[in-house]
């Protein structure tokens, strides 16, 4: 349990120094609980990533192409996701995958979102794999 | 030609403006303001759009009206609805009013962070930035922005009383029709904006409705030019929203300062928060239920020190309703 409070309470205080210094806003909590169920599961850890960016792509497209935006965009991103994570979950049986999912969702929306997507999405993906090889490495320490 | 206003302070005196100068040249000019009062100018016609809240799909529409010009608002709420803004009606030009702490949990909790949301929001059409704001570090991104995407950039002039940034702008739209403003029109609209920026009376109470102030910066210019103008003290009226959180830290912060300036006799607050705030800024600082009472005292007072009332920071508030209809009462 302390590994968990203690890569959380680090990850909050990250987050709010980028808050702090960059203006960066809320990449912290979907990340960080993505990754730390995905730490004895490498496929998923995989998939929530690949999630996030098929949901990110098409919501774009969806925003560039038609002009659809908002909440009908975040909607649809949280239905690409789960929908993606759908074959993985069916084929390991793992029922949470598939609503952990919507996380990956939530980022690609709040990516979007954002004043600077390459900044958002770049800082999602960097929280997730620090948080996961920092999880690794507090675990095999234990 | 597609215009959007954007900025903090001043858009929908701009979007005005721009649209009576352009229907004057013989222009079919459609003109859209946002907000809680929205309107929609055709021509000489003005309709007051009725709608439960500000959507942007409404812009949909507006840029379907046929039009020569169609001059719109950009409700500077967070940086997405900015660019989804500037997405559905793709402007040739845009023009930055200004840019002042407003909005700031979304838009970012300083002038720089706030500067780069709204520049952020400008998009490949745009041909022109005319930009209103005079403060360099900020021009620098709003220009640093337009340099990027590939408009060409304008600065435009200010007359040395708040709001002015108004007429440079308009001054600057009309040069890219390869028109001027004329010295007739230019004084007029300097006159209308003083008009605007005048105290009115009741009785022997001199007050300035400044409800819709909404940001620290543009309050205390406004106190300051008023101080200039009628060389008065001022009793102040604050009154906060339950779903304006940020702004009501913002003010509390500028009263605190506010309370300490010789020329400011007391401050009254009211609203969500206002106990805390009155805690905050100190003796000089007053906390007033919404009520009827309240604003009889408020007035009553002011009229006593011979001071100007001043309402600021929210404008839909119980008691600044309240003030209102009581100093409207004939």
């Amino acid at each position: 349990m302390l590994s968990e409070y203690a890569i959380s309470s680090s990850m909050i205080l990250l987050s709010y120094v980028l808050f702090r210094r960059y203006n960066v806003r809320n990449v912290v909590p979907y990340p960080v609980i993505g990754a730390i169920y995905a730490v004895d599961k490498p496929i998923f850890s995989v998939m929530f990533l690949f999630c996030f960016l098929i949901s990110l792509i098409l919501g774009e497209f969806l925003f560039r192409r038609f002009l659809i935006y908002g909440m009908r965009v975040f909607h649809a991103q949280l239905f690409i996701s789960i929908t993606s994570m759908l074959p993985y979950s069916l084929a390991s049986s793992d029922h949470l995958s598939l609503v952990l999912a919507m996380l990956s969702g939530q980022m690609a929306y709040d990516t979007h979102s954002s004043r600077d997507q390459i900044k958002t999405a770049s800082l999602f993906s960097a929280v997730f794999l620090l948080s996961y090889a920092i999880y690794h490495i507090v675990r095999w320490l234990s | 030609m597609r215009i959007s206003i954007s900025g903090t302070r001043g858009k929908t005196t701009t979007v005005r403006m721009l649209h009576q100068a352009l229907v004057r040249r013989g222009l079919r000019v459609v003109s859209k303001t946002t907000g809680d009062e929205a309107l929609l100018w055709v021509g000489e016609g003005v309709f007051k759009i009725n709608r439960p809240k500000s959507v942007l799909d409404e812009n949909f529409e507006v840029i379907k009206i046929p039009h020569d010009i169609a001059i719109i608002e950009n409700q500077a709420i967070t940086p997405y609805t900015m660019k989804v803004f500037h997405r559905i009606i793709e402007p040739e030009v845009i023009a930055v009013t200004n840019v002042r702490l407003d909005h700031t949990e979304f838009l970012g909790e300083s002038k720089i962070e706030i500067a780069k949301s709204i520049a952020s929001s400008f998009n490949e059409s745009v041909e022109f930035v005319i930009n209103g704001e005079e403060r360099s570090d900020i021009e620098g991104i709003i220009r640093g922005r337009a340099e990027r995407i590939g408009a060409n950039y304008i600065r435009a002039r200010n007359y040395g009383i708040p709001c002015s940034e108004s007429i440079g702008i308009i001054e600057e739209v009309l040069k890219l029709m390869n028109d001027t403003l004329s010295e007739e029109e230019r004084t007029g609209l300097i006159e209308e904006i003083e008009r605007g920026l005048s105290v009115r009376k009741k009785g022997e109470l001199l007050w300035y409705d400044g409800s819709k102030v909404n940001d620290p910066e543009s309050a205390e210019i406004l106190i300051n030019y008023f101080l200039r103008k009628y060389k008065r003290e001022f009793v102040v009226s604050a009154n906060f929203r339950k779903d304006r959180r940020d702004r009501t830290s913002l003010f509390a912060r500028f009263l605190r300062d506010l309370s300490k300036k010789d020329f400011i006799v007391k401050i009254f607050v009211s609203g969500f928060g206002a106990k805390s705030v009155a805690r905050y800024v100190g003796e000089n600082c007053i906390y007033v239920d919404e009520c009827s009472d309240s604003a009889q005292k408020i007035i009553e007072f002011s009229e006593r020190e011979g001071a100007i009332l001043m309402l600021l920071a929210n404008r839909k508030t119980k008691l600044v309703d309240i003030i209102l209809e009581k100093l409207n009462d004939k």
